[in-house]
């Protein structure tokens, strides 16, 4: 799924999650309408609402059947054969896999919640960073590297999402991220995110084991992922709370701390005073100790 | 080394003495100079942990200043425009801003910044480890009780003048710290309300706090330390430094370098090692990096939000503390006032009254140059042991949220160790400290009895096996000790008893040959430098 | 210089060149006696001679009369032990006054070695264990070498300074280069002149043991006889004791000049406490917005999301329309933060009486901790709990935010809100009904 061009990998993502009745007609327009120009300058849900009116239906209508003669005659068919495919090979890794936890049909069981409406976005974040398989009951789950294939994510996803609702695979674009505005994205981390991840994204603890991970090995994907389902411990922020735009600029925030050089040195792991006291004492305190050791020492003969 | 007769007076002068003449023509220096050149102060290693303290203020006022040059204490808001993008169009104090302008704008700024940051870090830090020196060494005792009131002042002033500084740059950290602080304010009985108003002019955040907050962290603050700097160095002067007891040394004497040359060429070169130091760690490792913390917004808070070292213990305080608040008769005590106000109170004046309670619960008030070894006093060494331990328990709960992130540890646990290892560790370590400094003893008093273990096993006629001990070596100096002036002088040798102040001198003698069994010598003669032989 | 000082001969009245034998022998045996055992056992370890290598085989080599011939121990053992087993645990120093010296004229006689080798160095005798010379004291070239050491730490020192000034005026301060380097090349500069300096005080200047005597502090009794009756005298001439009119206007001037002290105190602030820590910014009929400036209406937030609201105030506008203009300043935001909570239904169990001030399982708590002040907004949207960054108080959402862990101990104030028809939240009631943050005296 995450392979394939442009048009419909657009679609699903295009019109927000919750609302995804109500907009039925104009999905199937607007996908080709919305060029990857605009998509990134997507305004709120009301106004994406508004714009699917006459003209921007049979115009995208248009665009629709120009493009689809141009660009993928066969891809529906073939999309559709996919799909389904994905759901099939999902279920079979389902079962293998999650359903000892989960059940069956997804329903859920006393040692795991219902995935029913969770989400192809919930799926592809927990398996992507590894959390799910659980390697073993503990207070919240550990990133690891993943159990799954890319495709295999994806299939599993597609079966979750076969189950019912949920938000879909967000899709974030490295030009998303080098165009985002870094600014906005600072203010919605430290207003929504720093409280737990701390302003520098290393992670800090909650109540009782749990704890708020680091951000640092997270990709953008994961991270609007991990917004949009609130995974475990995590609040929801919906899109009508953060819209994609604001979605990305946080995600290209935490891109860009994590992959900036510190301009003061090394770092120190970012996790303020309490390593810098630590080196204080142990690297400034003990070195001065040993220049008084040596100062005060009698010379070899 | 050895004391010759005068030297001759030059008559031609180089451009040294004829400047050192010109003073002398004002102001009347030479004995004194000689006075102060040649007193001599002992070499032992732990006695230069106090000189980092210095150097690293020294260090501290050096890039203070560079750092006032750029630096704007204003509560104006702002846009900032500068050169770091991810904050770029944000809105900010200008003290801020000036920060930032300061980190990523001015040439050399974020190095000196850092340096500074880290040496106060290192200050506070060498001020806490001289401290530990001093009090288990017994250094704080009669006569110099007084400089370890000045030492506690100290203390006290740096972790003042830390906080301030640490608050300046207005960002999300520092300012969660000032909320915190103006809680603690507020939570004082009786004048609580009206302290937290005055000190921030109004409800927090107040009204144009950061002036004022800049001028108690560059003017009064630091004035202030200046001057009990001066006055800790002053009585070390007069008093002359403590020493270990060794062969030679006793408690009438110094033994050790003068100042001139060897010593200050020596403490010269430890400055420039501290300056090194702190500026590796200034260049080398991140410190504050203020502009991942963003504004300050009292809305907004980073977790693991963190005071500088020397306030944790405070906050592991505050953290541990259970949630007992006094309610009734229409007031309220809050919980955050006990760990906060109440327990720093206790331990500072207790860390104060210190030298005092010892002597009035030991009965002894006699005066002491030579420093005991911590196994020589084991129930002061417990008493210490017990303190730092009751110590850390706070300042590890002070972090104990990063603590228990990077090592997957229950939060709560942490919380709850905290607690019960506040009551259970320090009776622990003050137990266990005070055996140790025991069998310490008993073993001097073996090796004393029965000389050093050599590992030889010999059989006896007899048949019995016996080890060899061989008897414990006397010390001796290892280096040639010479009198503290090169040239002898009748007066002006150092201790203005020379003929002149004959009475005084001798009366004085008097009243310490109670103390000492002492002879008193001709004119002249204790004036002559010891063991000084012309040969 | 051989004959200089045993450790027995720095007595404060200190033998002076050629003084006389007889006359400080006693004490300089008490000086002996009770230094020797500190200086014993501050040899045997711990820090006060880590480095110190006193009991080293050439102690011995410029004392012809010391130990070597004497003790059974080796040639590294000049002296035999000189303190006796009372001496443990008892400080040294308190031996000045409490100590008979006979005792310790028999302790160092007792050992039999301890005597000569203190009492004849003490005469010059020749006894004092020299250290022997440094490389540099004796071979030129050893000396050579050390000082061209120190010469390349000083060139060490002047690389760095170049370094600095070059990385300082070329280097790019955009960089993340610029600040490392910088730190590094001043670390060169002054580092290489401090390992100079102190290499140059270790190896070329002359070792010694310099002595001074301390001076007494106390001053004489006539000195002090005299000093305080010359302040009597001044007092008397004062004439405070016998003009007491004089002596009760003076203390009452100056304990009403010294009360003024608490004008400019007061001035310090701009605005009395009164009641001010009671209210917040929140008005009945204000909107909630957001810190960018957006209202908030129902279904914004998703079940288990936050949002971190502040006061929009009603403005009645001059054509009568009512328009809400957010209050997001630093004031308002330090007490009238208010974090949004949309919990599932069916979960929240209200307070009583406050069963009408959630809408759609979105409730409104004061985001300033009744602790410290601190925001706290760590909500896990599992557990329902709310946790504290800063001192890990933890409250329970679902029971009125609870305080149940850490050092808190109030619930969290809670905000009456409901939609009006536009969908849009709004403070139904006004202001929190108790005061939000830490507590303080006059809060009951």
């Amino acid at each position: 799924m995450t392979e394939t061009p442009d048009t419909p990998s657009d679609m699903p993502s295009d019109p927000p999650s919750e609302t995804s009745s109500d907009s039925a007609p104009s999905k199937v327009a607007t996908p080709v309408a919305t060029t990857k120009r605009s998509a990134r300058k997507r305004g709120p849900s009301a106004r994406r609402r508004r714009r699917s009116s006459a003209l921007v239906l049979v115009f995208g209508l248009l665009a629709t059947g120009v493009l689809w003669t141009m660009l993928a005659p066969t891809g529906n068919a073939a999309q559709t054969a996919d799909a389904n495919e994905a759901v099939r090979q999902g279920r079979a890794l389902y079962l293998q896999g999650c359903s000892s936890c989960h059940g069956l049909v997804g329903g859920g069981s006393p040692s795991g919640p219902s995935l029913v409406g969770v989400g192809a976005a919930a799926v592809d974040f927990q398996v992507s960073s590894g959390r799910m398989p659980l390697a073993a009951p503990a207070a919240q789950a550990d990133r690891k590297p993943p159990i799954y294939s890319a495709t295999q994510i994806d299939q599993l996803a597609a079966y979750v999402a076969s189950l019912g609702g949920g938000p879909e695979v967000p899709k974030v674009t490295d030009k998303d991220l080098s165009e985002a505005d870094l600014a906005q994205g600072g203010e919605l981390f430290r207003a929504n995110c720093a409280s737990c991840h701390t302003a520098t994204g290393q992670g800090a603890p909650l109540t009782y084991g749990k704890f708020a991970p680091s951000l640092s090995e997270a990709t953008p994907k994961q991270v609007v992922e991990a917004m949009r389902t609130g995974p475990e411990s995590m609040p929801v922020f919906g899109d009508r709370q953060l819209s994609d735009e604001d979605a990305v600029a946080v995600t290209a925030y935490i891109k860009h701390m994590n992959e900036t050089t510190s301009p003061g040195g090394f770092s120190l792991g970012k996790y303020g005073p309490v390593p810098e006291g630590l080196l204080a004492m142990l690297v400034g305190i003990g070195g001065l100790l040993a220049v008084c050791l040596w100062i005060g020492a009698r010379q070899k003969v | 080394m050895t004391t010759a007769s005068p030297p001759e007076f030059v008559k031609r002068p180089t451009p040294v003495r004829k400047a050192n003449r010109a003073i002398d023509e004002r102001f009347g220096t030479q004995a004194g100079l000689r006075r102060n050149l040649n007193k001599v102060f002992p070499d032992h290693w732990s006695f230069m942990i106090g000189e980092i303290a210095l150097y690293s203020f020294i260090v501290l006022l050096l890039t203070g200043i560079y750092l006032t040059l750029f630096f704007d204490p204003s509560n104006t808001e702002v846009i900032y425009h500068g050169s770091y993008v991810p904050l770029k169009g944000v809105e900010m104090s200008r003290a801020y801003a000036s920060t930032l302008d300061i980190s990523f704008d001015t040439r050399a700024g974020l190095v000196f910044r850092q340096i500074h940051h880290w040496a106060a870090l290192i200050f506070v830090a060498s001020i806490v480890v001289h401290l530990f020196r001093v009090f288990f060494t017994g250094a704080y005792r009669k006569p110099r009780e007084v400089n370890w009131l000045i030492g506690v002042g100290l203390l006290i002033l740096a972790i003042l003048e830390g906080f301030a500084g640490y608050s300046l740059p207005d960002d999300l950290l520092s300012g969660t710290g000032l909320r915190i602080a103006a809680s603690i304010a507020q939570s004082i009985p009786i004048i609580g309300t009206w302290a937290s108003f005055l000190v921030f002019n109004g409800e927090f955040p107040g009204d144009n706090f950061l002036p004022r907050l800049y001028v108690i962290h560059i003017l009064l603050v630091p004035g202030v330390l200046l001057a009990l700097i001066g006055a800790h160095m002053g009585i070390l002067w007069h008093q002359k430094h403590t020493d270990f007891p060794g062969p030679g040394k006793t408690e009438h004497n110094v033994v050790g370098h003068r100042v001139f040359p060897v010593f200050a060429v020596k403490s010269g070169g430890f400055f420039m090692m501290v300056f090194a130091m702190l500026a590796l760690l200034g260049g080398l490792a991140q410190i504050n990096p203020i502009w991942l913390f963003g504004p300050y917004d009292p809305s907004n808070v980073s977790a693991a939000s963190q005071p500088d070292w020397y306030i944790g213990f405070l906050d592991g305080s505050t953290r541990l503390m259970p949630p007992w608040e006094f309610r009734g008769l229409g007031h309220t005590i809050p919980a955050v006032f006990w760990p906060t106000a109440v327990l720093p109170g206790i331990l500072f004046t207790l860390l104060a009254l210190y030298p005092f309670l010892e002597a009035r619960f030991t009965g002894d008030t006699k005066s002491y140059n030579l420093l005991q070894r911590p196994r020589e006093a084991p129930t002061r060494t417990a008493l210490g042991a017990m303190s730092i331990s009751f110590y850390l328990v706070l300042w590890i709960s002070g972090g104990n949220d990063v603590i228990a992130k990077t090592f997957s540890i229950s939060l709560n646990a942490m919380t709850w160790s905290g607690r019960i290892g506040l009551i259970i560790v320090p009776p622990i370590a003050y137990a266990i400290t005070k055996k140790i400094c025991l069998s310490l003893q008993a073993k001097d008093a073996e090796v004393d009895h029965h000389g050093i273990e050599t590992g030889i096993i010999r059989q006896l006629p007899s048949g019995e096996f016996v080890e060899d001990h061989r008897p414990k070596p006397s010390p001796v100096p290892d280096h040639p000790q010479v009198p503290n002036d090169r040239f002898a002088l009748p007066s002006a040798n150092g201790h203005g008893n020379g003929e002149g102040k004959g009475l005084a001198r001798r009366a004085g003698k008097a009243v310490s040959g109670f103390f000492v069994e002492e002879k008193e010598t001709g004119p002249g003669g204790p004036s002559t430098p010891v063991g000084g032989g012309k040969h | 210089m051989s004959d200089q000082t045993g450790p027995g001969t720095p007595g404060p009245a200190g033998s002076g060149g050629g003084d006389q034998p007889g006359d400080s022998a006693q004490e300089r045996v008490h000086y002996a006696g009770y230094q020797g055992e500190p200086a014993d056992k501050s040899d045997q370890d711990s820090m006060s001679s880590i480095f110190k290598r006193a009991k080293h085989p050439v102690d011995t080599s410029g004392a012809p009369v010391g130990g070597s011939g004497i003790s059974a121990g080796g040639p590294d053992v000049p002296a035999g032990t000189s303190d006796g087993p009372e001496a443990l645990g008892t400080p040294p120093n308190q031996t000045d006054s409490t100590r008979d010296p006979e005792t310790t004229v028999m302790r160092t006689g007792d050992a039999g070695v301890a005597q000569p080798t203190y009492g004849t160095h003490a005469r010059g005798g020749g006894g004092l264990t020299l250290r022997p010379p440094r490389a540099e004291d004796v071979d030129r070239r050893a000396e050579r070498r050390a000082e061209r050491l120190i010469a390349c730490w000083f060139l060490i020192s002047v690389v760095g300074t170049v370094g600095f000034v070059i990385t300082n005026f070329v280097g790019d301060k955009h960089q993340a280069y610029y600040t490392p380097c910088l730190g590094s090349a001043l670390g060169l500069a002054v580092g290489g002149l401090g390992i100079g300096m102190i290499l140059w005080a270790k190896r070329l200047m002359p070792h010694e043991q310099a002595v001074q005597d301390r001076h007494e502090f106390t001053s004489p009794k006539e000195e002090i006889a005299v000093t305080e009756a010359e302040i009597t005298a001044g007092f008397a001439d004062t004439g405070l004791a016998r003009f007491p009119l004089l002596r009760r206007t003076l203390l009452g001037a100056g304990t009403v000049l010294g009360g003024l002290i608490v004008v400019p105190l007061l001035n310090l602030t701009n605005s009395k406490p009164g009641k001010k820590l009671d209210h917040t910014s929140w008005v009945k009929g204000s909107r909630l917005v957001t810190g960018d400036g957006r209202l908030v209406k129902l279904g914004d937030i998703s079940i288990g999301g936050i949002e971190t609201v502040f006061p929009a105030i009603p403005v009645t506008e001059a054509d009568g329309t009512t328009t809400y203009k957010p209050k997001t300043d630093v004031h308002t935001k330090a007490d009238s933060t208010t974090l949004l909570i949309r919990l599932p239904p069916g979960l929240d169990r209200p307070r009583k009486g406050r069963e009408n001030w959630s809408v759609e399982g979105i409730v409104a708590y004061s985001k300033i901790c009744s602790h410290a002040g601190c925001p706290v907004s760590l909500y896990e949207q599992q557990t329902h709990h709310l946790l504290c960054p800063c001192h890990q108080s933890v409250f329970d959402v679902l029971d009125g935010c609870r305080a149940i862990f850490g050092p808190a101990s109030r619930s969290l104030p809670q905000l009456a809100i409901a939609a009006d028809d536009e969908g849009f939240l709004y403070a139904r009631n006004g202001d929190y009904d108790e005061p939000v943050g830490a507590a303080f005296w006059e809060r009951s």
